[in-house]
């Protein structure tokens, strides 16, 4: 589910955000009958406050919940947890080198993220320096070139594997 | 020995996921914010095209960095102490670092070092409520490649 989310996020979140950016402006032409935005310069920092707000919404829904710990077996006579942090980062690796099929699903997925992360860099710069003339021909500014290009790029992550999944064909 | 699972145990989850999924497209937001923020404020001239590539360059690595380093320590300690205070505190110090690049933007002292701070603090909070840590993972393992070892 946390996985759905992410990828949810990549498709909501670019469009999302360049909707709010855009609200300054919109309450400028009259569109929005909202004085207090039309005064900003974008809707960059509105964005930011509404992520800060999440993250306290976050924290006060944990306050209100219980969330179970579960206890480790390895727990000594004094409650104390025999080993060490380093000890555990160690098993945890050395459980992983151990075992060749998840060593090699690691290490496609290192690939795959640095195959793919150059594109966060090089995508707002080829926006803003080469596809704005275009963009700009079409009625494109570059909040909403941007955010087109990400929601196609995760469409096109999410309907890979949707396509790869088992039973899909 | 046999698992009892908690009660109201998927409930609770549904709960947390929820929340942290309004969490997660905020911090989305901000990604593509701070993008739309380094190009078209700090560095907007055309003559900056190289500062620009710098600072998307560095804000990736804020993101990427922490997550790489960070993530097998941040399960394990996660393994080991309370999850929901964790997860409280995590959130809480994320709320309060986005609360200040919200103040220093506002102020016009918004600068890309202080982007790339903020950026580490959210993958750091990313550490704590993602299910990454080398011990879970053994665990998933097991229960997805060797149930045996799990029954």
């Amino acid at each position: 589910m946390m996985q759905t989310t992410w990828s949810l996020s990549g498709i909501i979140s670019p469009a999302l955000a360049a909707l709010i950016i855009a609200l300054p402006a919109l309450a400028a032409q009259g569109a929005l009958p909202l004085a207090i935005l039309a005064a900003m310069r974008d809707g960059t920092p509105l964005v930011i406050a509404i992520d800060a707000l999440t993250f306290f919404f976050c924290a006060a829904v944990l306050v209100a919940i219980h969330v179970p710990s579960p206890k480790r077996a390895d727990i000594g006579a004094g409650g104390r947890i025999e080993q060490g942090l380093w000890a555990d980062v160690r098993e945890g690796a050395t459980f992983i080198w151990q075992r060749p099929p998840l060593l090699w699903l690691l290490s496609a997925f290192v690939i795959a993220n640095m195959a793919g992360a150059p594109a966060g860099v090089i995508v707002p710069l080829l926006v803003k320096f080469n596809l704005a003339p275009n963009g700009a021909a079409h009625g494109l500014i570059f909040e909403t070139t941007l955010a087109l290009l990400g929601v196609v790029r995760a469409l096109e992550g999410s309907l890979a594997g949707c396509s790869s999944a088992p039973g899909a064909d | 020995m046999s698992y009892t699972p908690p009660p109201h145990g998927f409930r609770t989850f549904v709960i947390v996921w929820a929340a942290q999924s309004l969490s997660v497209i905020g911090s989305g937001m901000t990604g593509f914010a701070l993008n739309v923020y380094l190009a078209q404020v700090l560095y907007a001239a055309p003559e900056q095209k190289v500062e620009l590539a710098l600072a998307f360059t560095a804000l990736s690595l804020g993101f990427t960095i922490p997550f790489v380093f960070g993530g097998p320590l941040a399960g394990a300690y996660a393994d080991r102490h309370d999850r929901k205070q964790i997860m409280i505190v995590a959130n809480v110090a994320n709320g309060l670092t986005t609360a200040l690049t919200l103040a220093l933007m506002l102020a016009g002292s918004l600068q890309s070092g202080c982007l790339w701070s903020s950026a580490s603090s959210l993958q750091r909070r990313r550490h704590f409520t993602t299910p990454l840590s080398m011990r879970r993972m053994r665990c998933w393992y097991r229960t997805a490649c060797c149930p045996e070892l799990t029954a």
